[in-house]
């Protein structure tokens, strides 16, 4: 089958199964930044934004999400023009294998446009469904701290 | 074998039109239909495009549509300080992004133990009204005891009254995001400290839940000061299947130890 799906702002055409995922799509056509992980919606590696919010793209079947809006990490910032989110991963040490880190950002990306000033429970519980195994959550949290300052300082 | 075929119907009368054919699977928008089932059905109704994504409160009824997402409902309840005995149940379930997902209609319908709605909606005496083989409203424990009768249809909203009640929720589960090997809800109508109405339940048991009617029995009259949950306890035996959160009879104990706790907690709360 055949849909469309508006993706960092452009509209793709894609053919695919029709029990294919979100994510597999995804991937397979080029936004290899939506990472591949447990495939059953507890890791978060694949999250991306569906109309805005955060989802996990190995539990969404591609059909389902056609004609919708999907924001990768991609749209967030890049390598030269990071936005204060990943400057602030990076700046808190909140990164080591990098492999979480697309799908932490987009997290802490809804947090901060819901609530600018949160706190650690609200933090924990906004990232609840992104696993990192290997820096623990102590930097992470630090990471999300950090960039409310400087998402502030943006503003 | 008909190849396999997505529709997104723009109304309820073409989504109940396509619910006649045969091999339909609805799909809610939500998490928990598998790919093997998927890929087994000829048509796979998408309710996506039906605008049943809200949460609204009129003349002092919840309708909640069945597409709205759990993190949907959390958001309205929270917002109008409405009863928090659904938001205490859902930010128990699954995770953030799982939450954004996760249908309503589909969480009701299938009433996984996972998604802890099952005794909150008992408690608030929801219904829900369905399209499709069967139409109108129903008890949501009617849905829950014939569930057969209500297969080729679906649920377009699930409504309840906005009423004030004291309420106590939990679940066990060997870890937080883990799924719930029970819940217990307890949810007290209380006036001037007398309790009025009571509904006590228990979920993840044998039967598909029970309500400890006679304890019920014995809370109602009392004022919230006297309650003793040893005694209005006494006789109440909810059995359990082993699980891999522990043993039927661990889980027994465990379930009795909540109670007792939901009780106290309500006592206390005058």
């Amino acid at each position: 089958m055949k849909a469309n799906f508006k993706i960092n702002g452009k509209t793709f055409e894609f053919e695919f199964p029709p029990h294919a995922k979100l994510l597999d799509v995804l991937r397979e056509n080029g936004f290899t930044e939506v990472k591949c992980g447990c495939r059953e919606g507890f890791c978060g590696a694949c999250s991306v934004l569906l109309d805005g919010k955060l989802v996990n793209s190995c539990m969404i079947y591609a059909a389902s999400a056609k004609d919708r809006e999907i924001t990768t990490v991609k749209k967030i910032g890049t390598l030269h023009e990071p936005h204060p989110i990943q400057e602030a991963f990076v700046e808190a040490g909140a990164v080591q294998c990098g492999y979480c880190t697309p799908g932490m950002v987009l997290a802490t990306y809804t947090l901060l446009e819901r609530n600018p000033n949160p706190t650690d429970e609200e933090i924990k519980e906004a990232l609840d469904g992104n696993f990192c195994r290997c820096t623990g959550y102590v930097k992470i949290i630090d990471a999300v701290k950090l960039a409310a300052e400087k998402v502030k300082e943006n503003d | 074998m008909k190849a396999m075929e997505w529709h997104w119907p723009k109304n309820l009368e073409e989504f109940t039109r396509l619910l006649k054919e045969e091999g339909a699977l609805i799909h809610a928008g939500g998490t928990a239909i598998r790919e093997e089932r998927i890929k087994s059905a000829v048509h796979i109704i998408d309710m996506s495009c039906l605008s049943l994504n809200y949460v609204k409160k009129q003349d002092g009824v919840w309708h909640i549509g069945a597409t709205a997402v759990l993190n949907d409902v959390i958001d309205a309840f929270e917002g109008a300080h409405g009863d928090r005995l659904l938001v205490k149940a859902l930010k128990n379930t699954a995770t953030t992004p799982l939450r954004n997902r996760i249908t309503v209609g589909g969480s009701v319908f299938l009433s996984p133990l996972w998604s802890n709605l099952m005794g909150p909606l008992l408690a608030l005496e929801a219904e829900v009204e369905v399209v499709g083989k069967l139409n109108g409203m129903y008890k949501y424990e009617d849905l829950l005891s014939k569930k057969a009768e209500f297969q080729g249809s679906a649920i377009r909203e699930v409504r309840f009254s906005d009423k004030k009640i004291m309420h106590y929720f939990d679940r066990f589960a060997r870890t937080a995001t883990d799924y719930s090997a029970f819940t217990v809800t307890i949810a007290f109508a209380v006036e001037k400290d007398v309790v009025k109405d009571a509904k006590i339940i228990v979920t993840g048991c044998k039967k598909i839940y029970e309500r400890l009617s006679q304890a019920e029995t014995k809370v109602i009259g009392k004022k919230l000061k006297e309650l003793t949950p040893e005694d209005i306890l006494e006789g109440a035996n909810v059995e359990f299947a082993n699980k891999p959160a522990g043993s039927g009879a661990y889980l027994a104990e465990v379930s009795k130890v909540f109670l007792c706790r939901g009780l106290e907690a309500l006592g206390r709360a005058r």
